[in-house]
């Protein structure tokens, strides 16, 4: 069969976002800041006198009360995900929802992913589904991924129907850009939004459609996996997308209001991205950003566990860190955003809870975290009290080691990532947090940064 | 026990590892990021683009099972707003990016391969009525695309995008 060519004009607009005066919001941080220490300094000054205690006892014991409150917030934080995923769980394996099987256009969105791509849509093509096609959006690439794509053309035999795969070369205009071009030529009602390095498990569309029988969902969040694992650094990856990412994503799906719908698999109604604008390229998190305005718009999102993506994760510790710094400030700046329902519950309820709980996880979570560590390093190192920072692991690794458990059993994942849990808050949580803080001071100043590009080797399996 | 000293001294190097490691891996980053400022580029309201599509025989895309607007199973179930109101109301006033791609026509490629005869021009104008006869502008709703020429044109419509 042969392909044709055609000439198209594809729509570049994007929903503006309210216009911000960064010099403004800088000196009213800094004249807010300003007061509050002052207020802070002149409270030290009136109570210290009053106090029996000498500065330093006063220091360590502040930082003793920070550091239990810091625990409490930590055994809630477990208990609560645990508890709300395990319902989760068990509301998902008792419930039965119809099949249903409408037409959906899966679009793939590619720059220099030419090592990759056709490992992917074969992928595509091996999905267990009978009504869909496959829209690939090389966005400006500069290697072979024009020439793969190309090939890949046609009328492909699926697993239970034809399947047409289509192809939009465009100027490279960034994610966001190539996800709305295939979007705007989609003509189905549904589109699967993904990574170009990314492979789809057979389930993932039969399983995450069942959700679109309730007229309320606008979109479902997939469950992203590691595909790359061998290595510690990529086995304590894995283990943190199955317990630290999906673990929350599962407690957040028995409350429909799943904060971040991933990158690699998100399912979406075309009504509900019409609502929100599609996507939008003003933040680094387009996901995490196109995820907070569909819940604006009063649209909940669901979790499918059985909707699999295998994504390639970094394999060096300076990839790992540029990835989660951009992560970091794209949440921050999707935040930033939306600040308007932090401070207004009132114009959506369930909008305000969920950007709290994100400002927590990016703001506050990782500070303790850093705080707590730094915390048993300076009483080690200036009191001698060593054995504090045995105990302080050894309470961590017990919850972390309790919840693989429950995670990797879950999910039916690999047993042998449970052990990494071990050192998995004390050396890579850690460092991912020091990251953040990096990413976060840098946000808050206001400092330019760009997208970078994951080194690709291709590894797929499946 | 003498375990617990040895433990502690493990614990505190990897710490405070992880932290200088850390630490430098975020000065490399910085010190390997372009330095300079970032030009903004410009953003047309419409890019050009090429469209690579297999050619379906009319035929074979309507009696088998090509996949292609089969939307069996999509009237059991509603959507939200057939026959309820929306949960929040929708932002008045404004616009949306929801055009379909405008075809122009074979891209330069396919036309230097055409023969002089003249079978470009008939599929072309087939190829383009397909899309044109859709519309440079569509609407969505749940009865599928509409034409805009054929409901009220607002005049917000032609404004730019903005965002409450």
């Amino acid at each position: 069969m042969k392909n044709e060519k055609l000439k198209i004009i594809l729509d570049n607009r994007e929903i503006e976002a309210p216009h911000r005066d960064f010099k403004k919001e800088k000196i009213r941080s800094a004249i807010i800041s300003g007061i509050l220490s002052l207020i802070l300094i002149l409270i030290i000054a009136i109570t210290l006198p009053m106090t029996v205690l000498p500065l330093s006892g006063l220091f360590v014991y502040a930082s003793i009360v920070a550091l239990v409150l810091f625990l409490f917030l930590l055994l809630a934080r477990y208990f609560t995900l645990i508890w709300l995923s395990y319902f989760y769980m068990t509301k998902y394996t008792v419930s039965e929802k119809p099949f249903y099987t409408p037409f959906v256009s899966i679009i793939v969105p590619v720059y220099n992913e030419g090592k990759v791509l056709r490992n992917s849509i074969e992928s595509l093509l091996k999905l267990d589904y009978p009504n869909y096609e496959i829209i690939i959006v090389n966005d400006g690439s500069t290697d072979n991924t024009a020439e793969v794509g190309e090939a890949l053309v046609g009328l492909h035999k699926g697993r239970n129907s034809w399947v047409k795969v289509s192809l939009i070369n465009k100027p490279n205009g960034g994610k966001s850009k190539a996800l709305n071009a295939g979007i705007q030529y989609s003509e189905a009602e549904f589109v699967l939004c993904m990574d170009g390095d990314s492979t789809l498990s057979a389930q993932t569309l039969k399983m995450g459609m069942r959700h679109f029988t309730d007229p309320e969902v606008g979109a479902v969040a997939g469950n992203v996996k590691v595909e790359n694992r061998g290595k510690p650094l990529l086995d304590l990856q894995a283990l943190e997308y199955i317990e630290g990412l999906n673990m929350a994503r599962s407690a957040q799906g028995f409350l429909k209001m799943v904060n971040i719908i991933p990158g690699p698999i998100g399912i979406f109604r075309k009504r509900a991205l019409h609502d929100a604008g599609y996507y939008s390229s003003d933040t680094f998190a387009e996901d995490a950003d196109l995820t907070l305005k569909i819940l604006a718009k009063g649209w909940k999102i669901e979790y499918e566990p059985e909707a699999q993506a295998w994504t390639e994760a970094p394999a060096s510790l300076f990839q790992l860190l540029k990835q989660r710094y951009r992560w970091t400030r794209g949440i921050l700046q999707a935040i930033r955003k939306h600040k308007r329902f932090l401070y207004n519950p009132i114009i959506n309820f369930n909008n305000t809870l969920v950007l709290w709980s994100m400002a927590f996880e990016a703001l506050l979570w990782p500070a303790m975290n850093i705080f707590a560590n730094l915390f048993f390093i300076t009483v080690a190192l200036l009191y001698g009290m060593t054995s504090l920072i045995v105990f302080w692991w050894f309470g961590i690794a017990i919850l972390d080691f309790m919840a693989a458990i429950f995670c990797v059993a879950a999910e039916k994942e690999e047993a042998r990532l449970i052990p990494y849990s071990l050192i998995y808050r004390i050396f890579f949580v850690l460092m991912i947090d020091i990251t953040k803080g990096m990413a976060t001071v840098e946000e808050f100043l206001g400092l330019a940064m760009s997208w970078g590009k994951l080194e690709r080797i291709g590894v797929s399996k499946k | 026990m003498e375990l617990i000293p040895i433990l502690s001294l493990i614990i505190l190097v990897a710490t405070i590892s992880t932290f200088i490691l850390s630490i430098g891996a975020y000065i490399l980053y910085k010190m390997r990021e372009k330095k300079g400022k970032a030009v903004e580029q410009p953003k047309p309201e419409a890019i050009p683009a090429e469209l690579v599509t297999p050619q379906v025989a009319p035929e074979a895309g309507r009696t088998t099972n090509i996949g292609l607007r089969s939307t069996y199973g999509q009237s059991l179930y509603s959507t939200r707003g057939d026959s309820t109101s929306p949960m929040f109301a929708t932002d008045a006033g404004q616009t949306r990016p929801e055009m379909r791609p405008t075809v122009l026509g074979l891209s330069m490629d396919e036309e230097s391969r055409m023969p002089v005869s003249g079978a470009a021009p008939g599929r072309t104008t087939i190829n383009a009525e397909k899309y044109e006869t859709r519309g440079r502008f569509s609407r969505y709703t749940s009865a599928g695309y509409s034409n805009v020429e054929e409901t009220k044109k607002k005049k917000e419509d032609e404004e730019p995008l903005r965002w409450r």
